[in-house]
């Protein structure tokens, strides 16, 4: 079954999970098409990077400092695969209402997150990104990889679950060493 | 003179040659996640995967960071039971045997 842009928006970028899988009924379906797809694997991705960064550079625990940079590389290099690929397939992203919320949400938790320090940034990064990776592999299961036309680009999609999967365990297994 | 030279030949023969074992590193995972090698062997990382891995046994051995399509290796020096992770990826997790 494959789920509405309007739905995945209407319900925000964290409760994308939820939204998912329980549409709002009535909603017209219109489906992603892969510009817009290519377009919100970009966002998600730069956003996670970013917030990384931020991590990297002002988080007290080593651990979550480290984990930071981890997400910094590792989503960067699945933008730069993903690069490649669109500029392969002649697929210009096509920014969308989700894309933009993706983004937008990502700047304002930065700003949220920079004025806190020590033990309490750990914890609202770390839990932050248990919400975020939560919500990212909903979407990439339920919304993108059902959406996705060319076969490469749903191949990519459903080979960059694996990392999503990592990162989800490797925050978890930090937020309870944290709490 | 030539006694000895067979005794050489003999003892080198005797000696099992180093082998060398390719563990992948592939959708965030090492394939074979145990494996068993001897002494003098060679383990090859080959990451397939598009972020970078390490395989650290830690305050053992550590391949260091492997870049995204690249390899790297370690040398079995000493017996033992290596449990090895991913600095990266801590769920990423092998057991290299060492006998």
């Amino acid at each position: 079954m494959r789920y509405s842009l309007t739905a995945v928006v209407g319900a925000g970028a964290l409760a994308l999970a939820a939204c998912a899988a329980a549409p709002e009924p009535g909603v017209k379906a219109a489906p992603l098409s892969d510009a817009e797809i290519a377009a919100i694997v970009f966002a998600a991705n730069a956003v996670d990077a970013e917030t990384g960064d931020l991590a990297a550079e002002r988080a007290s625990n080593p651990a979550v400092k480290q984990f930071g940079k981890t997400m910094a590389t590792d989503h960067r290099a699945v933008n730069a695969a993903a690069g490649e690929l669109v500029t392969r397939l002649k697929v210009t992203p096509a920014e969308n209402a989700f894309s933009q919320k993706l983004q937008r949400d990502g700047a304002t938790f930065r700003a949220e997150l920079a004025n806190k320090s020590g033990a309490a940034f750990d914890r609202a990064y770390i839990a932050h990104e248990v919400a975020y990776h939560k919500a990212v592999i909903a979407a990439v299961d339920q919304v993108l990889i059902p959406n996705a036309s060319n076969a490469e680009l749903k191949q990519t999609i459903i080979g960059v679950r694996p990392a999503l999967v990592a990162h989800l365990e490797h925050a978890e297994r930090l937020l309870a060493e944290l709490k | 003179m030539l006694y000895f030279g067979w005794l050489l030949v003999l003892a080198l023969l005797a000696v099992p040659a180093a082998k060398r074992h390719t563990v992948t590193m592939s959708a965030f995972q090492f394939a074979p996640r145990d494996l068993h090698v001897a002494v003098g062997d060679t383990v090859v990382f080959d990451n397939r995967d598009i972020v970078p891995h390490t395989a650290t046994a830690a305050a053992r051995w550590d391949t260091g960071h492997i870049a995204a399509k690249s390899t790297g290796q370690m040398v079995a020096r000493k017996k033992g039971e290596y449990t090895y992770a991913c600095l990266y990826h801590s769920n990423m997790k092998g057991k290299l045997i060492v006998k």
